[in-house]
């Protein structure tokens, strides 16, 4: 459950001040899949960086399950991330000169589980998402499509309760972007919460999704 | 997933190296009482001091018994011209300080 | 937080160091070297320490020595006999030694003249010896030579005797009774033991003087004042004692001065190179990738233990090697080009066997000197870089 509370958010533009998100309130349930429309500048990676921690509103209250997150100090929100939260990025931020597996293992390295325990989770996960068999080769080496299987499964790879998408199908191509909406729908069958930022019309009429949220010039449009 | 591995064998390998030099050259060239005792021996016969390391310049073979004006015996900025004399310091009393002026 | 240590974080440490492997290999090459070079020369002086403090309490308690005009001169014998009536003086030996050029080699012996072989002599002599010729010693035309001494005049075809050059021109010859050990070369590389006659004859110096005279006491603590009375007494005599020259080995190495100034001034320039390009921040690349570890669930705690793992292993690999591979080269090699330093570049050198000496906390200095200050110097930008939102560096 993802709950924001009048949530904005300013940055420093030279010397003016832009706002990114203006006092935005929003519930999503738990396992359910909600679409965050908007066309670029909209403030929607704002939102989900908000949401996974990555940065901290300017003022109003976010909580992910129960949990108030928006002054929560460095050391939890990481807790978080790590534990509840897989993040795809719209440029997948692969670290170019490790191998796939090693890739995918990266969110779980802080947790000191056991190594064997690691890389079967890894692999499966890989699997999952058909690019096992590059796992011992560098990302820089692969090719988009496979980069961008890499990141889903670096974001599953710690079996998160919410996964958060920005733009992820913006370097696909259609077959692709396909294999990864049936990934999505997946994901939604398992009981995943997601919130998917994108302004690909191919997300606006899919059945599983259940909401689909448009957000413009920081503001909530119903 | 083995990096460590390697890192650990070569920090074992050095740490090893390291302690059996230790052990190995502190029992060859250890100073044992035998040669303390027969340099003690030599010394005390010759009862001249420091060691044969530097000839050239006998200010600095016998350093603790130079006179101030053996070292500008060559010529006075020469002082430096051996590397020895650039390693070795000369014994504090003879450069007695201008003030004292006591040999 | 628990303390186990994290074997991934290693991992993903050590790789990140093989990444760069260029760099980091360049850092590792460098400060290998600095530490190898340090410790083999701070190796080298301890040595030579332990080697001159072994005989310290065998040398004269006071040397005497005579300047006229600032320059050593001769002390006439009669000094001998004045000094006794000195109340605290036990013992007065006139000395008679001084150096020979042999010019064929460009070399100095150095000279020492010893009363003629007396029964107290023999014994001590025959185990200082590899081998001894009592015969000719007892006959006061022998002489004990140095290793170097019989590697130069064996060069010289020399092999029994040697001919000395008096200062009248004259020929001299002496036969050669016995050669120090090898353990003694330090010592006695360049000596030549002879009897006292002898050597007033090859110096041409007057018979009725000696180079200078040692000064036995009964009480040692008196020696200050004994000192005193001698230069009371005789006010162009210069008197060592035996304080003295320890005082003078424990300078022996200056670290305000000369070579140990230059060599730790460029070190430390070398080093604090290195410390401030690791300290002026990280390259963007760096910068990312800490974005976005962090962004999937590292915590800054998380990248400064992966920046600790890095750092340390580098600098505590480089310090090992550095160490190990100075002992080697300082034991086992005997620091060919280091040790022409400390021998300077007469054709007359003994073998650089060193005595054994390991000092502790040197090694923990040059440690605390190079380790943690790398490690603080990487830390550091990687500390502010994961204070920024991982959003911003992402971007």
């Amino acid at each position: 459950m993802i709950v924001l509370h009048e949530v904005c958010k300013q940055f420093m533009q030279g010397d003016e001040e832009a706002h990114a998100l203006k006092k935005v309130s929003l519930e999503i349930k738990k396992g359910e899949c909600v679409v965050l429309k908007g066309a670029s500048g909209s403030g929607k990676s704002t939102l989900l960086s908000l949401i996974a921690g990555l940065m901290q509103p300017s003022s109003g209250k976010i909580s992910v399950d129960g949990k108030e997150i928006s002054k929560l100090p460095e050391y939890f929100s990481a807790q978080l991330r790590r534990q509840k939260i897989g993040f795809i990025f719209q440029k997948f931020h692969l670290i170019p000169h490790l191998s796939a597996l090693e890739n995918v293992i990266a969110p779980l390295i802080p947790e000191n589980l056991p190594v064997s325990a690691l890389e079967e989770k890894a692999q499966a996960v890989m699997e999952q998402c058909g690019i096992a068999h590059k796992a011992k080769m560098r990302v820089n080496r692969l090719s988009g499509g496979e980069q961008q299987r890499v990141a889903i499964a670096r974001a599953l790879v710690n079996n998160p309760s919410i996964i958060l998408s920005d733009e992820p199908t913006a370097n696909l191509d259609e077959t692709l972007s396909m294999a990864l909406i049936a990934e999505f729908e997946t994901l939604k069958q398992q009981g995943v919460t997601q919130l998917i930022a994108t302004h690909d019309p191919l997300f606006f009429e899919l059945p599983f999704v259940d909401r689909i949220i448009e957000i413009k010039n920081g503001e909530i449009i119903l | 997933m083995r990096a460590r591995y390697t890192f650990f064998a070569l920090l074992f390998t050095l740490s090893v190296t390291l302690m059996a030099q230790v052990i190995y050259f502190s029992s060859t060239h250890f100073l044992s009482p035998e040669k303390t005792a027969s340099k003690e021996a030599l010394s005390a016969i010759v009862g001249l001091p420091d060691l044969a390391l530097v000839n050239e310049a006998y200010y600095v073979r016998h350093r603790s018994l130079s006179g101030v004006f053996a070292y500008f015996n060559e010529s006075p900025e020469l002082l430096e011209y051996f590397p020895s004399t650039f390693v070795y310091r000369y014994a504090p009393y003879t450069h007695p300080s201008r003030i004292e002026r006591v040999f | 937080m628990s303390f186990k240590p994290n074997f991934l974080l290693l991992d993903y440490a050590i790789r990140s160091l093989m990444r760069r492997f260029g760099k980091s290999f360049f850092i590792f090459f460098i400060l290998s070297l600095l530490i190898f070079i340090l410790s083999s020369v701070l190796m080298i002086a301890d040595a030579i320490k332990l080697e001159l403090n072994t005989t310290l309490k065998t040398l004269p308690q006071i040397t005497l020595q005579r300047f006229i005009a600032g320059k050593q001169s001769d002390v006439p014998l009669e000094r001998v006999e004045a000094l006794l009536d000195i109340e605290g003086i036990s013992a007065v030996t006139p000395r008679v030694w001084g150096y020979y050029y042999f010019k064929p080699a460009g070399v100095n012996f150095s000279i020492v003249g010893i009363d003629a072989y007396e029964e107290q002599y023999s014994e001590t002599l025959s185990k200082l010896t590899q081998r001894f010729d009592m015969k000719l010693l007892e006959k006061e035309n022998g002489m004990i030579i140095g290793e170097g001494v019989k590697k130069i005049l064996d060069e010289n075809y020399y092999s029994e005797f040697f001919n000395f050059i008096t200062s009248e021109g004259k020929w001299q010859r002496v036969n050669i009774a016995g050669v120090f050990h090898s353990d003694l070369a330090l010592e006695s590389n360049d000596l030549i033991l002879l009897p006292k006659k002898l050597a007033y004859a090859i110096f041409g110096m007057d018979e009725r003087k000696a180079t200078d005279i040692i000064v036995k006491v009964a009480n040692v603590k008196e020696i200050p004042t004994i000192v005193q009375k001698i230069n009371e007494r005789y006010p162009d005599m210069r008197a060592i004692t035996q304080d003295d020259i320890r005082v003078s080995y424990q300078n022996i190495f200056d670290y305000k001065s000369g070579f140990f100034l230059a060599l730790f001034i460029i070190c430390a320039f070398a080093f604090f190179i290195i410390i401030y390009d690791k300290s002026s921040g990280l390259s963007s690349e760096e910068k990312k990738e800490i974005g976005i570890l962090k962004a999937i669930g590292w915590s800054s705690d998380d990248i400064l233990k992966e920046k600790f793992y890095e750092s340390f292993t580098l600098s505590l690999s480089a310090f090992l090697l550095g160490v190990t591979g100075s002992l080697f080269y300082v034991y086992a090699l005997q620091a060919p080009l280091l040790r022409n330093l400390f021998m300077g570049y007469s054709a007359l050198k003994p073998s650089f066997d060193l005595p054994f000496s390991l000092d502790v906390s040197m090694l923990i200095l040059l440690f605390l000197l190079s380790v943690p200050i790398y490690i603080a110097a990487t830390l550091i930008p990687a500390w502010r870089a994961s204070t920024l939102d991982a959003d911003e560096v992402m971007r």
